[in-house]
């Protein structure tokens, strides 16, 4: 699985693969900056996502502050069941200020 | 990484650290109480402790550890600063200097120092009083065992484990993920709270996703072993950093932990958190309340600090806080004085000066080939460069030079021993300590200096009631000064004692054949006696001094230095020793002058004036060695005679007057040449006994000049001079240097 991402005026989603570790991390961090640069706000869509670690927790972190730095609103989407408990598991639960929903 | 050079630094470091702890040691016992100076001595000890663990110096540990949990008892106001314990301190500072001399040569103690060091700490176990127990406990395992048992002041409530984790960058490349640790941890226990820490992450262009930047901060319940939790990390505990305190422990661990964090300005709040010392709800609340108290008093534009708005509501101790905010006001300082100051290796240093020293040679040769050449403009820009050559061989010199203040300061544990040694009560008051030299000379000043002061100590002050029975203030006075005096650093070594007694030492003197009996000798050339080898007027022989070894050792360190000693001494006043040296060994500023086709140097800086003789002068001086110099007596030397150049004297003859402390002759040359910058290269070993010369340099047409020892040669024609007007015999040499002299110039103490 790979990322996907959808732009419509200025706001882009992006849809990270099944995978959100340190071999993907590289990958991502390049699509997550590109992103970022064209859109007026971010999503990042979270409930593809079956594996996540501290690369990836790492690099959501990042991409966020990038955002708050630049003046743009991101936000995480659609968490998915690992997702969500590797969060919990952090302490970043409330880190990411925007509303924790789920697919289900 | 190469692991001695950090061992080095290391050594160099905990050297460092031991001085400041020495310095706190010492000011205490004047600053009694003075919060600023325990935490300081207290942060020595504890950070020389935890760098030697790197090094796995666990002697140093071991030891070091005692030392701290003394401190910390004085810190917390649990023991008073007593002399006693101040004494035992200070040794203890020098023992763990030992073992870093040990460290360094890497060897082991040996069995007296074995010795010794249970003694230490037999005694400061007794100091640890009533913990003999605990003190026992830690130095076998490690700080942050210890467990206590109620939850008074000084103590953390919070009944969980708290983990502190900074991740290795590799982490993750070696295929290890952070979060199944936790996830692992998770089973031996209740994770209570987590705070990722990614202070040290980078912006997401600059973002490395393969490196891990993250860190936790971990408040952990479990009933678990802290063996069973390390265990946890095992595999991780190579590369990252990982601290684990118990539940209870004392505010000072925190303290420790927030200390030993890579996080350069911590917010306060994060840091409280962190310590488990209060939640995160009482920490918001304490936020709420800044934001409102602020909000109610529009006119008071400066908020309450977060800290004082916690302790106010006794949600926080203000011990903490001081803590948390020591913590953020070091880590700005530490980021200041780092900009500041940069450590060299001192090899690389004199490589800069030599080749800087290279440099001024070829400058000097390019000028002259331009000053041939009658090129305007090559003459304009060669004059350029030597004018920048000038400046960087000034500011390379500028980076050799540190002021003589902490050589200084070093005194002040010596006068406080030797006064306690000898029971006599004795002060030492140090000023112009920002007079700046160059560190090779300060590195071999500090062993002359000690003999003077232990010397002024012992001989010079009188004992207390001598003292009070001539009118004086019980108390000694030891002086250290030091000023800057036409190109040259001059220390004084002062002391309001009992003076010279002129008498005794020529009694001595004469006793010992140093002088014939019936000599006149002045008041200077009595005093310089006491330069001598084997001179002791004092009655009784001490530890400390009075064996007559030491005076003349001063003297030849200093003279081979370059510099000189002077005397003035007043009975029952006090004796000053004025040590005069080159602010630097090696490049000068020279006068260069000839005499047939050899070359020479004086520094310019002894150069008074230069006088042209006239033939009827010329006439006048044939038979004697004195010009009169506008109604002043001035002897000269004839360098001709004096380094017996063959060939007639030149057409003209100058001289060139020069003064070294207070005292001025002339020098007979042939010819003027004018100003030189001269690199001084010292002589070969076989030319160490030639008198009046100091040095060579080499000239920029390739040629070598030698450079005169101006003293010595100012010494010579004023003591010729003096000869010729005294009726008496010459007296004997001063040193024994001298007698073995094969020059044939009769020599004598200066006048």
């Amino acid at each position: 699985m790979t990322t996907k991402i959808q732009r419509r005026k200025g706001h882009t989603t992006l849809t990270p693969g099944s995978e959100m570790t340190i071999y993907t991390a590289s990958e991502l961090r390049t699509s997550l900056e590109g992103a970022l640069v064209e859109c007026a706000s971010l999503d990042v869509n979270l409930s593809e996502v079956r594996e996540i670690d501290t690369a990836g927790l790492q690099l959501l972190m990042a991409t966020k502050r990038a955002a708050r730095a630049a003046g743009k609103a991101f936000c995480l989407k659609g968490h998915s069941e690992p997702v969500l408990h590797t969060f919990e598991l952090c302490g970043v639960t409330g880190n990411f200020d925007c509303p924790t929903e789920t697919t289900r | 990484m190469n692991l001695d050079a950090a061992r080095q630094t290391f050594i160099v470091e905990s050297t460092e650290l031991l001085q400041e702890m020495e310095d706190c040691l010492l000011r205490l016992e004047t600053e009694a109480g003075n919060k600023d100076l325990l935490d300081a001595l207290f942060r020595t000890a504890h950070t020389i402790k935890g760098s030697a663990g790197l090094f796995g110096l666990d002697d140093i540990v071991g030891f070091t550890h005692l030392v701290e949990n003394v401190l910390d008892k004085l810190r917390d106001g649990e023991l008073a600063y007593e002399s006693e314990l101040a004494a035992l301190l200070l040794e203890c500072g020098d023992h763990i200097g030992l073992h870093l001399q040990l460290a360094e040569q890497n060897s082991r103690p040996d069995a007296t120092m074995r010795e010794r060091e249970a003694r230490l700490i037999d005694r400061l176990q007794t100091n640890l009083g009533s913990n003999v127990h605990a003190a026992n406990h830690v130095a076998v395992s490690e700080a942050g065992d210890i467990v206590a048992s109620d939850g008074g002041p000084g103590q953390a409530r919070s009944d969980c484990w708290h983990i502190s984790l900074r991740f290795g960058a590799d982490v993750l490349r070696n295929g290890m993920d952070p979060l199944s640790f936790i996830r692992y941890l998770g089973t031996l226990g209740e994770i209570a709270h987590i705070t990722p820490i990614a202070d040290s992450l980078p912006p997401l262009e600059r973002l490395d996703a393969e490196s891990c930047y993250l860190g936790f901060e971990i408040q952990f319940r479990s009933q678990a072993t802290k063996e069973k939790i390390a265990g946890v990390f095992e595999f991780v505990r190579e590369d990252s950093i990982v601290k684990i305190l118990p539940p209870k422990s004392r505010l000072s661990d925190y303290v420790e932990l927030i200390r030993s964090l890579p996080e350069q300005t911590p917010r306060l709040g994060e840091l409280l958190v962190a310590s488990g010392a209060i939640s995160q709800s009482e920490l918001e609340e304490g936020m709420r309340l800044q934001t409102q108290s602020a909000g109610l008093d529009p006119d008071n534009l400066s908020r309450k600090p977060l800290g004082e708005i916690l302790v106010n509501q006794k949600i926080v101790p203000q011990e903490l806080v001081d803590v948390a905010l020591s913590t953020q006001k070091q880590a700005h300082e530490k980021k200041t004085t780092d900009s500041q100051y940069l450590r060299i290796h001192a090899g690389r240093l004199d490589d800069l000066i030599s080749l800087v020293g290279e440099l001024v040679i070829a400058g000097a040769s390019t000028s002259l080939l331009a000053q041939r050449a009658r090129d305007p403009e090559l003459k304009e820009s060669a004059s350029t460069v030597s004018r920048l050559v000038e400046e960087i061989r000034d500011s390379a010199l500028q980076l050799r030079m540190v002021q003589i203040g902490e050589t200084f300061n070093r005194f002040q544990r010596v006068v406080r021993d030797v006064s306690k040694e000898l029971g006599k009560d004795i002060q030492l008051v140090v000023s112009g300590a920002d007079a700046e030299l160059d560190k090779t000379v300060v590195a071999r000043i500090g062993d002359p200096l000690m003999h003077l002061v232990r010397n002024a100590m012992d001989h010079g002050i009188e004992p207390a009631a001598v003292r009070e029975a001539r009118g004086k203030p019980a108390k000694g006075t030891l002086r250290l000064n030091a000023y800057h005096d036409s190109g040259s650093i001059v220390i004084e070594v002062a002391d309001d004692g009992g003076g010279l007694n002129r008498e005794k030492i020529l009694g001595k003197a004469i006793e010992r054949g140093i002088v014939a009996a019936g000599q006149t000798l002045s008041d200077q050339e009595v005093y310089r006696l006491i330069f001598e080898a084997g001179f002791s007027t004092a009655e009784s022989v001490t530890s400390l001094s009075g064996r007559g070894v030491g005076m003349d050792v001063v003297r030849r360190n200093i003279e081979s230095l370059r510099g000189t000693t002077e005397i003035e001494s007043e009975e029952g006043k006090g004796t000053t020793i004025r040590i005069r040296l080159p602010l630097t060994l090696a490049i000068i500023d020279g006068f260069l002058m000839a005499v047939g086709k050899a070359a020479y140097v004086v520094p310019l800086d002894m150069v008074l004036e230069c006088i042209e003789i006239s033939p009827a002068q010329r006439e006048a001086t044939r038979e004697r060695d004195y010009i009169d110099l506008r109604g002043e007596v001035l002897p000269f030397l004839r360098l001709r005679e004096q380094f017996e150049i063959q060939g007639p004297a030149g057409r003209r003859e100058n001289i060139v007057v020069v003064q070294y402390a207070g005292q001025k002759a002339g020098l007979m040359v042939d010819q003027l040449m004018g100003e030189f910058q001269t690199v001084i290269k010292p002589l070969g070993k076989i030319f160490g006994n030639l008198r009046g010369i100091s040095g060579s340099t080499i000239l920029s047409s390739g040629e070598v000049a030698l450079i005169l020892d101006v003293p010595s040669l100012i010494q010579q024609a004023v003591s010729a001079e003096a000869r010729q007007f005294s009726p008496g015999e010459a007296m004997r040499p001063a040193s024994p240097q001298h007698a073995d002299e094969p020059q044939p110039q009769p020599s004598s103490l200066n006048a």
